[in-house]
């Protein structure tokens, strides 16, 4: 996703001018607390990294995205779709 | 051209065994020797130039000629002189090598009494080696010699008569012979001939109590001159006592010096004599039994116990010979003797109950009577065993027994002994709510106590059943109400006949479940019952009406009445066209279509060879009537039986993963625990693929399902519900057709969690994975320090054939050493990673800096900068093992050791390949570090055991040259590679970075263009390394290959550095490029480059990150992500 996906302009300049990044490594050993909200929003149980979550400025989730398991199979046109929709669902609720 | 010079090499090889050198051994000693002296045998051994033998000391792994003596006629073998060995050290170990001719000095023992001509025969087995390989040659050897007698001559034989008592006496014999014509003399001779005198030096703990000489023949040489003379043959008898303590075989030794005369005169001889004595240890009773009497006493339990119930131990007096001890009650009877005092000092919880002893027997003396025992008492005490009591329980005592026969003498000892204690046996015992386990007894306590008998019928895996235990029978009104009844608790899934007998006895229904509640009166008959009354909330009243008795008793529910006739062999409600498999029961019967519909079918009915396709098997849970939906759980739960599928049949179609379950919907229930529940239109899919090659036509997956289905008031199993099959599931089928025209896919991706997300090439790649360990082990054979040993190895399979014992077992026991060995080690891998948690392995700074420092050791010890070992004391103990074993002739033994030693020794080579693929292992399955190592040695011991079995292969091994050298310095250019790519995992885990920053892509890539391109250079010869003692004029094909190989790749790596991408392989070995850094030319802009100008702002903390949202009024978008 990262080397693929994101660099795409159309991934790309959303995720830039749009929206406050941040990226939780929920697989570090020495910091427990990414894991720990991974778990507070998938409401716990086994879940695959990566996982990508879109939350309004008080962190409340409004958008997800799973990907698939063949990530080849995922064209950036579709994460920009599912971006623009993300970004309206907080515009809508603000 | 090129390609003749291995095959002249070969055949100049061949030719050079066809000759066949051998060693020649001759033996040579002194034509004569004289009877009770020494003489020595000494064995030339010429080894052909070139080889050498070993010393029969080395240290190493060489053997030493192994010289078997036939026939010695009766001369003993002292000791054998080897000459000095040239001590060579190699990365082998230490071998002491003999050369050329040498001799081996053999020392015997002449017999006092030998004479004549004598021959001494044997045969030699002789490994003599070069460098490089190693053969054997035997041959036989005698040589004789001429034993002379100096006259006059005394010969002695010494020795016991038979064997002896501990306590008792032994009888010495020194039995003389004489020269004919001379004679010796009585010790108490009155002329002037000296007796033979006799010392011993070493008695071994005997007393000398006597001795006895023959009657002499009294010769009158005069009138005042007698002498009593011995001739021809005499023999002196002397007895010995043996101390009580002595036994086994004690050693006398003792030297004599006899005077024989003729009339000529007098001659002293001298010599040695040593006997040896078999000693029988002391009877308690029999011959001595007077001189230490002791009772012996022993406790034991009479077989198990059962908590609550007796116990019984038995403590059994045994009395020496006829000493006698007395009844306990024998001074109030009247007697004079005491009685046997027995005190228990640890009871470990047990309470004596009572005591018994036998009836004595009544010994009369003047005006009284004794009551005595005789022989054997056995008392038996009876202890009460508490009812909590489970598990062992020690007992120990001491015991005052007082013996008497003409004196009485008391002893006194202790006893110990263990009582087996059958748990859960307590009929008293109740659980948490106070409900009797025991139904029998619970309705004998009824009946004894007048009150009827409550039985909840509920099951250990029945959350309902919890749930009115935590919220109904904790009501004051309830618990009030129960002091009314005799209440007992049976549940109906645990493996208890009883339980299961009632439950089928008292189930309302033959299709009901947990829980049920039922009165039932002294006769054992239902007076009424009731199911759950959940909600409590709602319906805890209910229950209270039916324990008062007052509302009538309402059926249990969620029961439903059975309407399939014969739930087995039906044939499925889906026309799947064939039939019902045969074994299987299903489809799902009333009982479960009361709580859910079901249907098991594939996403697309027909599918191309190639493809892939789902199978989905539908659980439509319906609502129940008054108690909420129903619901399944996932094998997550904690509590409740899961759904648990089988597949137990897929002819044509290849499982992919597992099954997938929706996502559970969690629920803590407080005082039950935490249940993953399923709800409303449950489908769990399972992946398959056609494989290319699947005949077309209709294939048909099925197997089985398992579990519970639960309202808020009951559960229902469907796994044990048919009386008739109480073990089986219900089963499922599904068909697909197979055709040219069916689709591509018909996988559906469904949203749900996967159980455990596996990549679905693992199972491939770890196939992959073995096959290489595999074939690794068998390149390590090439290698120098293993395969100069390996024509050692087969050689001695070959000599061990000769000895006639089976090639098969001696090649059988060292190769499987050699595995045992290695996968020892992966074992102990595994094992270290199971305890840790294998997935730290990857993600750990520590253990990736350690593996790169390992694999930086290994490549520099390739290289030719040192040389790895394992430590000597490690080898040398198999080495010794060894050696000793070859000694003793144990073949079987010797290959046992020396395929230990094997597996040791050849460490510097095998060591950092095998430790590179443990270290590959470790990121995966647990147990693959040991499935690997097992691949990994087998590889390396297959090619030695097929040798084993035909020599001649051996022949076909490439010879030993430069090239083996050449091996290791590409192993260590390729271990510099895997050196550098852990580093850049360890900085990437200590900086908690996506990819790393120094050592990253980049350096990774640069490295490993140098190490292919210098492999290759090498390869052609371009510069040497220590090791290479020869310089290369000429290259072989296979050699320039690899070098083409390995400068290719190094070529093929080249725009890596200029950001180019690899195919799948590579890049999931590579790391990631780094953030900024590294080599920024662009070559015309390739797809998928990271550039540095669309670098993202990515925060890590998720709470600044929300601060920041709120300040620019953008919202967040969350990556979660892991560094793997």
């Amino acid at each position: 996703m990262e080397r693929d996906i994101f660099p795409k302009d159309e991934v790309y300049n959303q995720l830039k001018d749009d929206f406050v990044l941040v990226a939780q490594y929920t697989d570090d050993p020495k910091d427990p607390v990414p894991a720990q909200k991974l778990s507070e929003y998938t409401g716990g149980g086994s879940f695959a990294v990566p996982l990508y979550i879109v939350a309004d400025h008080n962190g409340k989730e409004l958008a997800r995205f799973v990907p698939p398991t063949n990530i080849a199979s995922l064209s950036s046109k579709e994460f920009a779709e599912f971006l623009r929709n993300a970004k309206q669902k907080y515009a809508s609720g603000n | 051209m090129k390609a003749i010079v291995p095959v002249i090499a070969l055949l100049i090889c061949g030719a050079l065994l066809a000759q066949e050198p051998t060693v020649t051994v001759e033996a040579k000693g002194a034509a004569k020797a004289e009877a009770g002296q020494q003489w020595t045998l000494e064995l030339k051994f010429t080894i052909p130039e070139g080889y050498h033998a070993y010393h029969k000391d080395n240290p190493g792994i060489g053997l030493a000629p192994d010289v078997t003596f036939t026939n010695t006629n009766g001369l003993k073998l002292a000791q054998q002189k080897w000459p000095e060995p040239k001590k060579k050290k190699d990365e082998l170990g230490e071998e002491w090598l003999l050369e050329g001719a040498f001799t081996v000095q053999y020392i015997f023992d002449v017999p006092a009494d030998a004479e004549g001509r004598l021959a001494v025969e044997g045969k030699h087995d002789t490994q003599f080696c070069t460098d490089e390989f190693c053969l054997m040659a035997d041959g036989k050897f005698s040589a004789n010699l001429e034993v002379t007698l100096e006259k006059p001559w005394v010969k002695l034989s010494a020795s016991f008569a038979g064997s002896a008592d501990a306590g008792g006496k032994a009888e010495f014999k020194l039995h003389f012979k004489i020269s004919e014509g001379f004679h010796a003399y009585h010790k108490d001779n009155p002329g002037y001939g000296v007796a033979p005198i006799i010392q011993f030096t070493q008695t071994a703990g005997l007393t000398k109590t006597g001795e006895t000489w023959p009657e002499p023949k009294k010769k009158e040489y005069d009138k005042d001159w007698v002498e009593w003379e011995y001739s021809n043959e005499f023999t002196l008898t002397y007895t010995f006592s043996v101390p009580r303590d002595a036994k086994g075989a004690l050693e006398l030794a003792g030297t004599w010096d006899v005077q024989v005369c003729d009339d000529d005169g007098c001659h002293q001889r001298t010599g040695k004599f040593t006997a040896k004595l078999d000693v029988k240890p002391a009877a308690d009773s029999g011959s001595t039994p007077r001189l230490d009497p002791k009772p012996t006493v022993v406790a034991g339990f009479d077989g198990a116990a059962k908590a609550g119930g007796e116990a019984k131990l038995s403590l059994s007096i045994t009395l020496p010979g006829e000493w006698v001890t007395y009844h306990p009650e024998n001074i109030a009877k009247g007697g004079t003797g005491k009685g046997p005092e027995i005190v228990f000092t640890q009871l470990g919880g047990l309470e004596l109950a009572g005591e018994s002893w036998p009836e004595a027997v009544q010994k009369s003396y003047d005006g009284y009577f004794e009551n005595v025992y005789r022989k054997l008492v056995v008392a038996t005490y009876t202890f009460k065993v508490p009812a909590g009591a489970h598990g062992k329980i020690s007992i120990e005592g001491t015991w005052n027994i007082l013996l008497c026969d003409e004196v009485c003498i008391p002893h006194k000892g202790t006893f110990s002994a263990v009582l087996e204690v059958a748990a859960g046996v307590d009929r008293t015992r109740t659980d948490s709510h106070g409900f009797y386990l025991d139904f029998d007894y619970a309705l004998e306590q009824a009946k004894l106590q007048g009150k009827p008998l409550l039985v909840d019928f509920n099951g250990r895996n029945c959350p309902p059943c919890r749930v009115m235990e935590a919220r109904v029978f904790t009501l004051p009104e309830v618990k009030d109400l129960f002091k009314g009844f005799i209440i007992a608790s049976v549940q109906n899934d645990i493996d208890d006949a009883r339980y299961n007998e009632l439950w089928q006895q008292y189930k309302p229904a033959p299709n009901a479940g947990v829980p049920y509640y039922a009165v039932i009166d002294h006769d054992g008959k239902v007076v009424r019952g009731i199911g759950s009354t959940l909600p409590a909330d709602k319906r805890s009243h209910e229950f209270v009406a039916f324990l008062k008795g007052e509302a009538p008793a309402s059926q249990p529910k969620p029961e439903p009445q059975p309407t399939a006739t014969d739930p087995a062999s039906k044939p499925a409600a889906e026309s799947n066209g064939s039939g019902w498999p045969e074994g299987l029961i299903g489809p799902p019967y009333a009982a479960t279509q009361q709580g859910f519909d079901f249907e098991a079918k594939f996403t697309t009915s027909k599918i191309k060879p190639g493809g892939s396709v789902t199978l989905e098997l539908h659980f439509k849970l319906k609502e129940s009537p008054d108690a909420g939906p129903y619901n399944l759980y996932t094998p997550e739960t904690e509590f409740g039986i899961p759904l648990i599928l089988k597949l137990l049949s897929h002819k044509g179609l290849e499982p992919v993963g597992q099954w997938k379950y929706p996502k559970a919907k969690v629920v803590t229930e407080e005082g039950v625990g935490t249940m993953h529940k399923l709800l409303g239109h449950v489908i769990v899919v399972q992946e398959f693929k056609v494989p290319d090659n699947t005949p077309l036509g209709t294939y048909r997956v099925w197997g089985t399902a398992s579990g519970q289905y639960c309202d808020d008031a009951g559960c229902i199993q469907f796994n044990r519900d048919d009386p008739s099959a109480p073990d089986r599931m219900f089963g499922w089928v599904a068909s697909l057709e197979v055709a040219a025209d069916g689709a591509i896919t018909g996988v559906i991706q469904p949203i749900i969690d996967p159980i455990e997300p596996k990549p679905e090439t693992e199972k491939d790649s770890f196939l992959w994975f073995l096959l290489l360990a595999f074939f690794a082990g068998m390149i390590t054979l090439l290698t120098p320090c293993v395969l100069p040993v390996i024509p050692l190895t087969i050689g001695f399979f070959v000599s061990q054939a000769e000895k006639g014992r089976s090639p098969l077992l001696t090649a059988w026991i060292y190769c499987t050493c050699i595995v045992a060995s290695f996968t020892l080690f992966g074992l102990i891998t595994s094992l270290t990673l199971g305890a840790t948690g294998a997935q730290n392995i990857s993600t750990n700074g520590w253990v990736n800096s350690f593996l790169g420092l390992l694999f930086l050791v290994f490549a520099l010890s390739f290289l030719g900068l040192f040389e790895l070992r394992v430590p000597t004391f490690m080898t040398a103990w198999f080495t010794k093992k060894q050696m000793s074993a070859q000694k003793e002739g144990k073949g079987y033994a010797k290959a046992f050791f020396s395929g230990s030693a094997f597996a040791l020794i050849s460490f510097s080579c095998t060591g950092p390949i095998a430790g590179a693929f443990l270290a590959g292992a470790a990121g995966g399955d647990i147990w693959l570090p040991t499935l690997a190592m097992l691949a990994f040695s087998t590889g390396m011991a297959l090619p030695i055991f097929i040798m084993g079995q035909f020599p001649s292969v051996m022949k076909k091994l490439p010879k030993s040259g430069g090239w083996m050298n050449a091996l290791k310095v590409v192993f260590g250019f390729i271990e510099i590679g895997l050196a550098i790519m852990y580093f850049s995992a360890a900085e990437q885990a200590f900086g908690s970075m996506p990819a790393a920053e120094w050592v990253n892509r980049y350096v990774v890539l640069a490295v490993w263009i140098t190490v292919s391109l210098a492999s290759g250079l090498y390869l052609f010869g371009f510069f040497r390394m220590p090791h290479d003692h020869e310089k290369t004029e000429q290259i072989g094909v296979v050699r320039a290959l690899f070098a083409v190989a390995f400068i290719s790749f190094a070529l093929y790596l080249v725009p890596g550095l200029f950001g180019a991408k690899f195919g799948p392989t590579l890049e999931g070995i590579l790391p990631l490029p780094p953030e900024n850094g590294g080599i920024q030319l662009s070559l015309g802009g390739g797809e998928g480059q990271r550039n540095d100008a669309k670098k993202l702002p990515w925060e890590k903390n998720l709470a600044k990150g929300i601060e920041t949202a709120g300040q620019v009024k953008k919202p967040i978008f969350i990556d979660f992500t892991g560094f793997n």
